[in-house]
C-alpha cells in the first residue's frame, strides 16, 4: 500500500488551541499548539481515517475524515467551540452578617463544584 | 472544572467567573460559625451580576449601663442602645431595651479571641430621667463567646432655685450666704 500525501485546511476561529492529529484511532502523527485561525498541514500517510482533535480552554473537538486513497487531495477541517460554556463574567459578592446587617470585616468564599452551565 | 476563592475585605469581594452555577461555601470567616452561610448557591450570569451572601455568628454580649461603669455600680432603670459603625452615623440591627437592671443583650454577635478580638460599636440612645446617656460611640472587643461590659450613666444635674429669708422679718432676703447640701449618693 503506498503512502498517500493529503493537505488539510484547518480553520479554527479560537485560538491558541491545542491540534492532535491521528491516524488509524491510535497512531499521533502531529501534536502542536496553534496560533492561527487558519493553517495547513500537509501528512503523508497509507491509512484510511484520520482523527483531528482541537482543544481549546478544556474544551475538545473531534472530527473524523475518511480517506479516499486520492493523492494531494485538499481537506477542509472547521472547528467551532461553544464559547458560550467558557463565557467569563465579572461578579461582586457582598457578604453581611445575617443578625444585624453590617458588612463582614473578613472572609473567604469558596465558589465551588459548578453545577451547570 | 470552574472552583474560586473570593477574599471578602469590609463585606465585599469580586471575581471573573465562567457562567453556570455554583455551590458556595466559607473557607474563612474569623469570628463566625461558616456552616450558617446562606445562601448555599450562585449563579453566574452571561452579564456581570451581583451575589449578596449573609453569614451568622453565636456570640452573647451584655452591656450594663450604670453610674461607675464598672461592675457593682447603680444600674439605670431602662433605656436603649444600638450596634452601629464606628461613626455612630450607621445603624446596624434593632435597637435593643436596656431593662430595669441596666442590661442590654446582644445575641449573635461576631467574637474573636483574646489575641484578636472582634470589635463591635454601639451606641446608647436613651436613658432613665435621672441618668444622662453616655455621650460617645463605645466600642466592644469581642474576645470571648460569652462578654460583659459595663457603660457609665453619670447622674443628671438639674438647676434648683433657693430663697433665703429673715426668719423673723417676713420678705426680709439675707443679703449674702452659702448654703451646703449633702446627699446620700442614691440618686432619689
Amino acid at each position: 500500500m503506498k503512502f498517500n500525501q493529503y493537505c488539510l485546511d484547518i480553520f479554527c476561529p479560537k485560538m491558541p488551541y491545542d491540534l492532535t492529529i491521528m491516524v488509524d484511532d491510535c497512531f499521533v502523527i502531529k501534536k502542536a499548539k496553534i496560533n492561527n485561525t487558519c493553517s495547513k498541514f500537509c501528512i503523508n500517510t497509507k491509512n484510511k481515517k484520520l482523527k483531528i482533535f482541537a482543544r481549546y480552554n478544556k474544551q475538545i473537538v473531534c472530527k473524523t475524515i475518511y480517506l479516499n486513497n486520492n493523492s494531494c487531495e485538499n481537506i477542509c477541517v472547521n472547528f467551532l467551540f461553544n464559547t458560550k460554556l467558557f463565557q467569563r463574567t465579572f461578579n461582586t459578592i457582598f457578604l453581611c452578617d445575617a443578625n444585624y446587617g453590617f458588612p463582614v470585616l473578613r472572609a473567604m468564599l469558596n465558589f465551588g463544584s459548578k453545577i451547570s452551565n | 472544572m470552574a472552583n474560586y476563592n473570593v477574599t471578602i475585605i469590609n463585606g465585599s469581594g469580586s471575581q471573573t467567573m465562567e457562567t453556570g452555577e455554583y455551590t458556595v461555601s466559607a473557607i474563612y470567616a474569623p469570628g463566625y460559625d461558616m456552616s450558617t452561610l446562606a445562601p448555599a448557591t450562585y449563579t453566574a450570569t452571561s452579564t456581570s451580576s451581583t451575589g449578596e451572601f449573609t453569614i451568622s455568628a453565636s456570640g452573647t454580649l451584655s452591656i450594663i449601663f450604670n453610674e461607675t461603669g464598672e461592675e457593682g455600680g447603680n444600674p439605670i432603670n431602662f433605656g436603649s442602645v444600638v450596634m452601629t459603625n464606628s461613626t455612630g452615623e450607621t445603624q446596624y440591627g434593632e435597637v435593643v431595651k436596656i431593662d430595669s437592671n441596666g442590661l442590654a443583650t446582644f445575641n449573635n454577635v461576631p467574637y474573636g479571641s483574646t489575641q484578636s478580638a472582634y470589635t463591635l460599636y454601639f451606641k446608647q440612645l436613651t436613658s432613665d430621667d435621672n441618668h444622662n446617656i453616655y455621650p460617645n460611640v463605645f466600642a466592644v472587643g469581642m474576645g470571648d463567646q460569652t462578654q460583659t461590659e459595663y457603660i457609665e450613666n453619670t447622674l443628671k444635674s438639674v438647676l434648683q432655685n433657693f430663697t433665703l429669708t429673715d426668719a423673723n422679718y417676713a420678705g426680709l432676703p439675707v443679703y449674702n450666704a452659702g448654703l451646703k447640701f449633702e446627699g446620700d449618693d442614691t440618686g432619689e
